[in-house]
This record gives C-alpha cells, sequence and structure tokens, in this order.
C-alpha cells in the first residue's frame, strides 16, 4: 500500500482544520432544550457513572458528528490516492498454461506448487477487464485445453480451480503448440490444437516451475510469453532415479537390485533408504511389514549415489524403495520393482529320431525350463520352418545330425554337424579322443564331469571363427565351441551319439547319455542357450505412457489392476498385443487372465530427473529467456473511487439519520 | 359527590375495614374488637377474684356452685388510629392523573374506610400550614370535611420529608397505622424520615408514587432538565444507553426504598398512577393486609 499525496501542504493544513471546526460547531450550536421535570434526583445519579468520560460519552451520544467526522477523513483518505502496484496484464486475450506435472507436486511453496500456481492464476483473472477473455490450457508431457476462450471469470476461475496433478513429465513445447494453434491460425497443426475464429494477439503465461525441456526454436508469431515462476530456490528433493533387477551371473538363484538416488539439493545429504518385498502390491506398500534391508547413504551436494541390494529365492513379488527422508517432493521418495514368473524358452530339436537328447529335454526339469519342439531334419527345406527360424520363433535350435540352409535368428547347438556359415570346420575323424580340460567356469559347462565316461569312440576337433571360446577340449583339439553371431551364440561339439559302421549301420559311439552328465549338459544348454532368465524384472513405465502387453495366453481380455485397485478390462488389439494407457498412478500394476490369474506384473515410477530437480529455473523459447510476468508488468491500483464511494453511502446514512431522528 | 371518590368506590369501600398488626389502645370505644379485656357484651374467660376486683362481674352462679370467687371477663371493643400523610411537593405534581391527585385519591379512600368503622382519622399534608388544618375525624357523617380538606391540599409544600414526619410526630403523639404517601424523590433522603416513624412504633405503610413517564420517560434530543422543587438543571442528550441507565437507577432505587421498609418491619408499595385506585385499595392493600 502506498499514497500520492495530491495537495500542497497548505492546502493540508486548512483541510486539517476542518475536524477540530466540525466539533467545535457542534458543542457551539448545541441548544439544550428545557424541561421542567418533578426532580433531577435520578437524573443526577443516572449521570454520575455515564460522566466518568464525559467527553467520550459526548461524541459517543451524536452519532451525527461522528458520522460527520467520519466522512471528513474518508475525503482526506481518497485525497491521499492509496494504492498497490500490482500485476497487470498484457492485452486483451490471455492463455494460461500451467504447469500440472509431477514437480508441480512439489511442497515447498504451500500447500504445493499448483496450488500457488493457481491462486496465481485466479488472481490474474480477476484483474481482467469487462471485453478481455482468456482460456486455460494445463499440460504435463501433453497439453489439454480445459476451457476455451471467455469473457466470463466465473467459469475460468472454476475450471482452474479443479485442476489436478498429475505424476507426469512435462513438455512445454506441446503446450506452445497448442497455444500457438489458437493463437497464430496458420500454424494450427499440431496434435490437440484448435483454431481460433480470428487470428489475434494473445499474451500466454506460462505457470510453471521451469522443469521442463529445452524447447528449441519455436515461432510464437504473433503470442506474447510471461513466465509466472513457481517454487522456491531453496526446495530440496532426494529421489530414487532408477531401480531395477538382474539376475546374478555366477549364482543363477540370486537376485540383484540395483538403485540409483540423486540429492538435487545443494547441501550433501544422509538418508536411510529401505527395501520392502510383498507377494502382491499391497503387502509390498505395508508400512507394518518390516523392511528386509536398511541402509544409509551419503549422497553428495546435486551428485548421485548407486546401492544394490542381493536377494535369495525370489520367484515373483513386488519389491518398494522408500527413501525415509521428508523432502519437497514426496513423489519420488519410493520406487516400485515387480519381478515375473521366468518365461520357458522355446526349443527345437531337428533330429533324425531315436537320440538320448530327445529323451533328456523330455525331463521334468527340463520341461518347466523350455517348451521343446522335436522336427525330422526334411523339415529344414520347408517354409514354415524357415519362416519361424527368421522370425525369431524359437530361442535355441538345437541340429542334431543335420545342418539348416542358413543360419536362423536363434542361439545353436550343432551336434556332430557344420554350421552352413563356413566359419566353422572339424577337424579329421579321429579315434578314442579323450577329455582333457572342462571349462566350468562357464554356465554351459557347470557341474560337468566326465570321469565316468568310458569312452567316446570317435570324435572331431572343432575349429570356430574369429572370437570362439574353447568349453571343453580333448586329446584331438577342442571339442566343444562356442561362437558369438550378431546377437546370437552357436555351439559346436565333435562328439557325436552315434556313429555308421562300415556296412553303414547306426552304433552307439559313446556311454555319454547313461551318465548324469549328459542330462545336466543339456539343462546347462537350454538354460544359456534358451536365455532362460531365473528371474525376470518387469518392465518399468513412465507415468501415462501406452503399455503393450504381449501375453502368451490365448485369452481375448485382460484384467489389469492398478494400484488404487482399480480393474480395467483390455481386449486384444488386432496386433495381437493388449494396449493399455491409463497408467497415470505410481505403483505395481497387476494383468490378470480370464480366471483371475496374475499373469505379468509391470510398475509405473517416475525415475525422471528432470522432474524431480524442482529447483526452479526460468524457461528458454529458442534462445531467448521468457521474461517473468512480474517484472514489468506492474500497474497502480487505485482505491480512492472506492472510498469516495464510502463517504457518500455514510453521506446518505447521515441524512436518513438525521430525518429520522434515530438514537443509538 | 366529590371527584375523589366515586360512588362505585364507595359502595366498594364500605365492606372493607382497616387492619393494624399491631395491638393499640384506642382512646374511644369503637366497633373494633380489641385483644385486651373489657367491657363488652362478648364472654372470652374466668379469673380469680382478687380483692379491689369490680363486684359487678363476679360470676354469682359459680360461686353458688363451687363457693368460691371467679370473675367473668369479656372482650374489649375500641377505635383505631389511621393517618395518613401525604407529600404535597412540586414534584407531585406531574403526571396524568397528577400523582398528587391519586395520592389524595388513596387517602380518601383509606380515611373512608376508617371513618366507616368508628376509626379516629387523620389526613394532613407534609406543610406546617396543611398540618394546622388538619382535623381528627370519626364517624361517617365527617366524610364531606375529609373531603373538603383533601380538596384544598395543593401542591407548593416544598419541605423536606424529615420535617414533614417531625412536624407530624410533635403533633400526634398516639398510635396506630400511618399512611405515608410519597414519590420518596427528596435529594437529602427519605431514610432519616422514615427511622423517625420507627422510633414510635406504630404500623407503617409507605405507598411510593410513580407515573408512568418517570419509569419510561418519552425523551429524545438534547435537553436541560430543569428541577421542579429546587430549579436544579441536569444536562442530558438523550440516547439509547442513557436511557437504559436511567431505568436501571430508577429499578434500583424503589428496590432500595423496598429493602429500606421491609427490613425494619414496614410495608412497602410501588403505587402507579395508572393502577385505578380501586384496583390498587381491592387488591394490593388486601394483598398486603391493610385493609380486609
Amino acid at each position: 500500500m502506498n499514497f500520492v499525496n495530491t495537495l500542497a501542504p497548505w492546502q493540508w493544513a486548512v483541510l486539517g482544520l476542518v475536524p477540530p471546526a466540525i466539533i467545535l460547531l457542534y458543542f457551539l450550536k448545541l441548544k439544550r432544550q428545557p424541561l421542567v421535570v418533578p426532580s433531577t434526583y435520578l437524573w443526577r445519579r443516572t449521570l454520575e457513572d455515564l460522566h466518568v468520560n464525559s467527553l467520550w460519552q459526548r461524541l459517543r451520544s451524536n452519532l451525527l458528528l461522528l458520522l460527520q467526522l467520519l466522512i471528513i477523513f474518508l475525503l482526506m483518505g481518497a485525497l491521499l490516492r492509496p494504492g498497490r502496484r500490482g500485476p497487470q496484464l498484457l492485452g486483451h486475450r490471455f492463455i494460461f498454461l500451467i504447469d500440472v506435472s509431477a514437480s508441480s507436486q512439489a511442497t515447498d511453496v504451500s500447500p504445493s506448487r499448483l496450488e500457488a500456481g493457481k491462486r496465481q492464476v485466479a488472481d490474474m483473472i480477476d484483474q481482467m477487464e469487462s471485453g478481455d477473455s482468456a482460456m486455460v490450457v494445463q499440460f504435463s508431457d501433453r497439453a489439454e485445453i480445459v476451457q476455451n476462450y471467455t469473457q466470463q471469470k466465473r467459469p475460468l476461475k472454476e475450471r482452474v480451480r479443479v485442476l489436478r496433478p498429475t505424476a507426469r513429465g512435462s513438455s512445454l513445447q506441446e503446450a506452445l503448440r497448442v497455444a500457438s494453434g489458437l493463437a497464430n491460425p496458420s500454424s494450427a497443426r499440431g496434435e490437440g490444437a484448435e483454431q481460433s475464429e480470428e487470428a489475434l494477439p494473445a499474451t500466454v503465461y506460462v505457470v510453471s516451475d521451469g522443469a521442463v525441456p529445452e524447447v528449441g526454436d519455436f515461432d510464437v508469431g504473433n503470442l506474447t510469453l510471461r513466465h509466472v515462476p513457481l517454487g522456491s530456490p531453496k526446495a530440496r528433493n532426494v529421489a530414487i532415479t532408477a531401480f531395477s533387477a538382474d539376475r546374478n551371473p555366477d549364482h543363477p538363484g540370486q537376485l540383484d537390485l540395483f538403485a540409483r538416488l540423486e540429492n538435487f539439493s545443494s547441501q550433501e545429504v544422509t538418508v536411510q533408504i529401505g527395501l520392502r518385498y510383498g507377494e502382491t502390491p499391497a503387502e509390498a506398500v505395508d508400512t507394518r511389514r518390516p523392511y528386509l534391508d536398511v541402509k544409509e547413504v551419503r549422497i553428495p551436494a546435486r551428485g548421485t549415489s548407486g546401492e544394490g541390494f542381493r536377494m535369495e529365492d525370489v520367484q515373483e513379488g513386488v519389491f518398494v524403495l522408500e527413501i525415509d527422508l521428508h523432502d519437497d517432493l514426496e513423489l519420488d521418495n519410493r520406487a516400485f520393482l515387480a519381478i515375473n514368473r521366468p518365461e520357458r524358452a522355446r526349443v527345437l530339436l531337428v533330429t533324425p529320431g531315436d537320440t538320448p537328447i530327445e529323451t533328456a529335454l523330455e525331463t521334468r526339469a527340463a520341461r518347466r525350463l523350455a517348451q521343446v519342439e522335436v522336427a525330422d531334419p526334411k523339415v529344414l527345406k520347408q517354409e514354415s520352418y524357415q519362416q519361424k527360424a527368421d522370425a525369431g520363433v524359437y530361442d535355441l535350435i538345437i541340429y542334431d545330425r543335420c545342418s539348416p540352409p542358413s543360419m536362423p535368428l536363434a542361439n545353436t547347438l550343432f551336434w556332430g554337424a557344420l554350421p552352413p556359415d563356413g566359419r566353422w570346420s572339424f577337424g579329421p575323424k579321429e579315434s578314442l579322443p579323450v577329455v582333457i580340460d572342462v571349462d566350468r567356469s562357464h554356465p554351459i559347462c557347470q557341474f560337468l564331469n566326465f570321469d565316468d565316461v568310458l569312452a567316446f569312440l570317435e570324435g572331431h576337433a572343432v575349429k570356430g571363427p574369429e572370437g570362439a571360446r574353447s568349453l571343453i577340449s580333448g586329446s584331438i583339439g577342442d571339442l566343444l565351441v562356442l561362437a558369438p553371431r550378431e546377437g546370437y551364440e552357436d555351439a559346436v561339439l565333435g562328439l557325436p551319439l552315434y556313429r555308421q559302421s562300415e556296412q553303414g549301420d547306426k552304433l552307439p559311439n559313446t556311454d555319454w547319455p547313461r551318465r548324469t552328465s549328459f542330462p545336466v549338459f543339456l539343462l546347462n544348454v537350454v538354460r544359456y542357450l534358451g536365455r532362460v532368465q531365473f528371474y525376470s524384472a518387469a518392465p518399468n513405465v513412465a507415468p501415462g505412457q501406452v503399455v503393450r502387453i504381449r501375453a502368451s495366453t490365448d485369452a481375448r481380455q485382460l484384467t489389469i489392476v492398478d494400484p488404487r485397485g482399480r480393474r480395467h478390462k483390455v481386449e486384444r488389439s488386432r496386433e495381437n498385443v493388449f494396449v493399455f494407457a491409463d497408467t497415470e498412478a505410481l505403483g505395481t500394476y497387476l494383468v490378470e487372465d480370464t480366471e483371475g490369474e496374475v499373469v505379468r506384473r509391470f510398475t509405473v515410477n517416475l525415475f525422471a530427473p528432470r522432474e524431480s530437480d524442482i529447483v526452479p529455473r526460468p524457461i528458454e523459447v529458442g534462445a531467448d529467456r521468457v521474461e517473468p510476468a512480474r517484472v514489468r508488468d506492474l500497474r497502480r491500483w487505485e482505491y480512492w473511487k472506492w472510498i469516495l464511494l464510502l463517504a457518500l453511502v455514510i453521506l446518505a446514512l447521515e441524512w436518513y439519520i438525521y430525518n429520522r431522528r434515530v438514537w443509538i | 359527590m366529590s371527584e375523589l371518590l366515586t360512588p362505585q368506590l364507595l359502595n366498594k369501600l364500605e365492606r372493607l375495614e382497616l387492619v393494624s398488626r399491631k395491638i393499640f389502645r384506642g382512646r374511644l370505644k369503637g366497633e373494633r374488637k380489641s385483644r385486651r379485656k373489657g367491657q363488652s357484651v362478648e364472654f372470652t374467660d374466668f379469673r380469680n377474684y382478687v380483692p379491689g376486683d369490680d363486684l359487678r362481674f363476679i360470676d354469682w352462679n359459680l360461686y353458688a356452685r363451687l363457693d368460691r370467687l371467679f370473675l367473668k371477663l369479656f372482650l374489649e371493643e375500641e377505635d383505631l388510629h389511621f393517618y395518613a400523610l401525604i407529600d404535597s411537593s412540586n414534584s407531585m405534581d406531574f403526571g396524568d392523573p397528577t400523582k398528587l391527585h391519586y395520592a389524595k385519591q388513596l387517602a380518601a379512600a383509606l380515611g373512608f374506610i376508617g371513618l366507616c368503622r368508628s376509626d379516629r382519622v387523620r389526613i394532613s399534608g407534609m406543610g406546617e400550614e396543611s398540618q394546622q388544618r388538619a382535623l381528627t375525624l370519626r364517624g361517617r357523617h365527617q366524610l364531606w370535611r375529609m373531603l373538603e380538606y383533601l380538596e384544598k391540599l395543593e401542591p407548593g409544600e416544598n419541605v423536606p420529608l424529615l420535617e414533614g414526619i417531625q412536624r407530624f410526630c410533635v403533633r400526634c403523639p398516639g398510635r396506630g397505622i400511618v399512611v405515608l404517601i410519597s414519590d420518596l424523590l427528596d435529594k437529602s433522603g427519605y431514610e432519616a424520615a422514615l427511622r423517625l416513624l420507627i422510633a414510635r412504633e406504630m404500623d407503617i405503610f409507605v405507598f411510593q408514587v410513580m407515573t408512568e413517564e418517570e419509569w419510561d420517560p418519552p425523551l429524545t434530543g438534547d435537553l436541560e432538565l430543569v428541577d421542579s422543587e429546587d430549579g436544579d438543571v441536569a444536562e442530558i442528550s438523550v440516547s439509547r444507553a442513557l436511557l437504559r441507565r436511567y431505568r436501571e437507577t430508577v429499578t434500583a432505587f424503589v428496590q432500595q426504598a423496598k429493602e429500606f421498609c421491609t427490613r425494619r418491619g414496614m410495608t412497602h408499595l410501588l403505587a402507579r398512577t395508572d393502577i385505578p385506585v380501586d384496583q390498587f385499595v381491592g387488591n394490593y392493600l388486601r394483598e398486603r393486609g391493610l385493609v380486609r
């Protein structure tokens, strides 16, 4: 509040004499009417108490005098021209772009950045003059018009009032495209853009904390951009920006969890992080359950820190990692990680038949790991095989004494045969090769023991391409060789299970299939080359993103249970996938088949350092910084008219009291 | 008929009589039964003869039967002294009807009751002149003289209550019922005056007369109030707060007088001039035991 003096000192002096003059005249003009009463005895007793403050009583008893004085003081106040400096809206058409991304939930300003922004927008709407029109657009990673151009303040304020924050990222470019489409009809091409009736210049107020990706060159046309900054520079936040799981390659039964924590404040912090586990999402977030593990982490100012957890015997379920810290953004203090049941590998065994390999792949352990198809080498020439091989349907193809015309898009094991790509070769057939060394550090050869194998009657030394690794070596050279091939791996074993006699009869070449190490070897092959994962970390999705689910089930419909417990039915699409888009809430989503069985899980986490970094920043469009709305757009709001109006009302009241002889 | 007492009122009053809670010795025989023993036709008790008793009252029949002398006792019939003191100061000359007129009506009504029962009735003003004129009356035929005296009683005798009562006490040494009819608006206070009456051990009734205007003054604006007795001036600017305060003062003033009287065995009655006299005498005074 400030004042503008409109009178000279001598004028004030004259005006200052008016109130004493009124009081003086009041006492001078006061002519009391004489009235004879039986006795003044009781009146004297009455006046005794009231006379304690007689001057004040006289003033109080005369309402007219008080009102006259009040009118004079109000007139003097009006002459002082009281007013305040307040923001002024530029122009007559306004677009309010309100940031509802995840960072708008920060509580560094009370009660939250979005609420503070909504208040500011409501104030600005109040400042609109008649004839001004405005519209409201909310934006996160997409923009949405919540109120089209209108001159009515009430619907504008109501629409602003009901805005709710989201957990999404933010994209100012998208919002500007919508706003620009409304103000510059020629550029109205963006998604969601609407064309206004006429192209008129408009002022765009971007109500945001500045946590938006840089906007490249953007032609704002006849838009004037103004930034209404939100948030406090002292805001502090520690966030979990990554949380993932991986199998321990050395110990397949173990699961390694990794988390990355980032400190976005300017001071080093030490926080405690706690890991919870539950078979269902509800169990995992149940705060009454104890933590599986708690760690103390020191994170340098504006730095990161990584933490790992090692878990045993976890088949499926949900992990929740929490930071025990009340910072200004709670949204990123908790991360979810879902573990799905491992999926079985698809294995094709191409064999002339009558082979122990087929028998070994029919064991229960093998069937749990893999879905095995058996085919005759004749299929290799068929088109259906070729299509599947080229489509990468199989994870592993075992070629027993046969070879395909071309290499498939799958891992392969050639048993007594060579890959057709010409990079491999066999040495001469030699009799009684002896296994000398087994590389048990490799998963294929784990637990492999050839001590009880009597003999291989004949075999070939295998020579692989460059980069190949020998897993089993013998007296005649390398017997099992593994080599990479464009993202796949091929293994060639030079120890056939059968040999042909001179008469052409099929004879056993070894007693290995009768030994324990044979099924163990095949299980290792299926597990490694079939890429069977003991643990499968469910995919993480950013809030609001579309999820495409490829389910092995035949069901036409799936049910998805979101973290709030609401159930959504999803139909199978033409592309044979289930598409789900309602991923606004952070947490674990369950995918259930028609029988209610949980077939998959996926999680929605923020994991957006840009949103978690809540220190307010200026907004730049192209190379220009958007000017804050408050720097220049100030004007003086005067109150003298209202004071004068009040004085007139009091004057009317005084007239009424004078005429009606109202007494207090 | 005088304007003080209407024929209807007189009819009502004839059936009433004055009652005193105290025993007073009357000077003449009246129509009132006394608790004292004396000479009448109504027997009350016997007692043993002692030498010197009047032989005419010995019950000779009893002597014949018991051979002992007993005296027969009879109820005494006597008259009652009734005094009415009327405040005739200027402050009583207000209201419609005026407080003085109302006081005269009250005094006339009570006096008439006394005259009808052959009581000794004396009504007087406070001033010296009016007290000198005052007569002690007895018998119904004296009604005209009583009314004549009352009609001649004019306002303007601005004597303090104390002085008026002192003069009364000197002139009227007898005991009986005394009714003081006044507004008690005496700046020197009414307490000392009433104490004088208490000292006389009389059956005292104080009728405090007030008009409706005194309770709820219809005043507005800036006024200069002039006291009708001593010319004292009080300046007021009427406001709701002031009127509220005034009403509180009046209520407290009446309450104080009532308490003062009650504590000292006097009967205080507020006589508002808007209550008709016949209603006041017939209801209020009967309830308070002055008449029956």
